[in-house]
């Protein structure tokens, strides 16, 4: 008897349980006075409507509200026995914060003649807002005129008035059209301008004399790879090969300075490093290739050389200083073109001095591989 | 890309943007004027319910459509979508698209003229943001009250 009885509890807790889905979604005022005017309405045009709202909510009551014209509160009532109809359909549902899911929200209208569009502003981030709700009213009091502008109703005659009471004057100010209409371009537009010239004033700023004679003039300058330091007498390691620097050329173009330095070994191998430091510290170490083994032009967009493709990737024409042996005038300005292979790490690049073309390959060098042994010092 | 060629381009960027953004201001227009370039104007009592402001122009495209192609120029700060036509609210006034044989006539009225002309319509409707709840999530209106 006991068992019976415990179990005869449970399915009363669980009748008890069960209406709690039904609660209504809306504040009771709001929804009377939509549900007033979808009424008046469906008697005007001999129309039907009905509308559902569910809602799934971890943190609050669930619930599902209806309503109808004709019927009122409550129900949807039947359209099949209607000329024209519209149902309205909406559910939402929250996940727990917890949930990796995200909340949703869906709106559907049917007709009488298919489905319909939403009603214009009911999207799922309007119905998902602080201002679900109200969203979702308006959403129930566009059926009228959803099914007007479709011809499935008659439009209803304009209703006008002489006068607004005093007592419901117009409410908040709607805010600027302009801005509405026109404030996301002027925002990116004035992020456009701000990010221009902040561009140009750093490129303006970066590597002109104005830092320079700053750090000099307050000894601001940083510390120093020796690679940066090399002069014509110095022993360079590279990749276990000693080379003897002979010559280095210093470029400068548009306030940016690099170098190449000539090495030669004791067998007579020639090879350049370029040491730039204008932007972190780029080293590279060259060979110079006979013109025969290049196909395009030197200087063009891109090259082949010994099978390799090379694609251009700077070019620019920059005053040079030579001191030592280098092959070149003392001085003067040289043509260049940067090349990157079109698959692989390697470099190359072609100068004209005045002579001709000279085009090189080369690789990228880790500074820190690389030993300087300063050449002695004279007196 | 040379450093003088990347500031060249950065004040290219933002004289580009700056010409636009005084382009933009100075284009500014308004809903008014976008209607009135637009629709045929025609005698403003021909719609009931006219105010001495009261403008009001024909439009071959029925309410729907026609409220639609405004929108779409100026977007309002509401819409209502009624069996008596669609009425748009912008912050100075109030455009109407109402059904006339096929097509639509508009209404465009001073936004409080406006609002009184066709309070049996908007009047609860509009601007009243308080008087609703605070949305569905955590119990929405109609719980716990």
């Amino acid at each position: 008897m006991t068992g019976v009885r415990a179990v005869l509890l449970l399915a009363g807790l669980l009748l008890v349980a069960g209406p709690a889905a039904a609660q209504p979604v809306f504040d009771a005022a709001d929804v009377t006075v939509v549900q007033q005017r979808l009424e008046r309405a469906a008697a005007a045009q001999d129309a039907c409507y009905g509308w559902t709202v569910s809602l799934t909510d971890p943190t609050g009551p669930s619930g599902v509200q209806q309503g109808g014209a004709p019927g009122g509160l409550g129900a949807v009532p039947d359209l099949a026995r209607c000329r024209a109809w519209a149902l309205l359909e909406i559910t939402i549902t929250f996940v727990p914060e917890t949930s990796d899911a995200a909340d949703r929200a869906t709106i559907r209208v049917d007709s009488s003649a298919g489905a319909l569009p939403p009603p214009a502003g009911a999207t799922e981030a309007a119905l998902l807002s602080d201002r679900g709700d109200e969203f979702a009213l308006a959403a129930i009091d566009a059926l009228p005129g959803l099914l007007a502008q479709t011809g499935q109703a008659p439009f209803l005659p304009p209703a006008t008035s002489p006068t607004a009471p005093a007592d419901d004057p117009l409410g908040a100010a709607a805010g600027s059209d302009f801005l509405r209409e026109r404030g996301g371009l002027v925002a990116l537009l004035g992020l456009g301008v701000v990010g221009g010239l902040a561009w140009a004033g750093i490129e303006f700023v970066r590597g002109s004399d104005v830092v320079r004679s700053l750090t000099d003039r307050y000894g601001l300058t940083r510390a120093r790879h020796p690679v940066e330091l090399l002069q014509p007498g110095d022993v360079v390691a590279v990749d276990g090969t000693e080379w003897l620097l002979r010559g280095t050329l210093a470029y400068e173009e548009d306030g940016y300075r690099w170098a190449e330095h000539l090495l030669d070994d004791t067998a007579g191998t020639r090879r350049w490093l370029s040491v730039d430091a204008s932007e972190g510290l780029d080293v590279a170490l060259w060979e110079t290739v006979p013109l025969a083994a290049v196909t395009g032009e030197p200087g063009a967009g891109q090259l082949v050389i010994g099978g390799t493709g090379y694609l251009r990737t700077e070019r620019g024409r920059a005053r040079f200083t030579a001191t030592g042996t280098t092959g070149t005038p003392a001085s003067g300005t040289c043509d260049y073109a940067d090349y990157r292979a079109i698959s692989g790490p390697g470099l190359a690049a072609a100068e004209h001095y005045g002579g001709g073309w000279e085009v090189s390959v080369g690789r990228t060098a880790n500074p820190h591989d690389i030993v300087v042994i300063p050449a002695p010092q004279q007196e | 890309m040379t450093r003088r060629l990347r500031i060249i381009l950065g004040l290219a960027l933002a004289g580009a943007c700056l010409a636009g953004m005084v382009g933009v201001v100075a284009a500014d227009g308004s809903v008014t004027q976008h209607v009135a370039a637009r629709y045929q104007p025609v005698p403003a009592d021909t719609v009931p319910g006219a105010r001495p402001d009261s403008r009001a122009f024909r439009s071959a495209d029925p309410p729907a459509a026609t409220a639609d192609a405004i929108a779409a120029a100026w977007t309002p700060a509401e819409r209502l979508d009624d069996p008596t036509g669609v009425y748009l609210r912008y912050r100075d006034v109030l455009v109407a698209a109402l059904p006339a044989d096929g097509g639509s006539w508009i209404t465009v009225d001073r936004v409080q003229q406006g609002y009184a002309r066709y309070y049996p319509v908007v009047g609860h409707r509009w601007g009243r943001r308080t008087g609703f709840g605070e949305g569905f999530r955590g119990g929405g209106p109609g719980f716990g009250k």
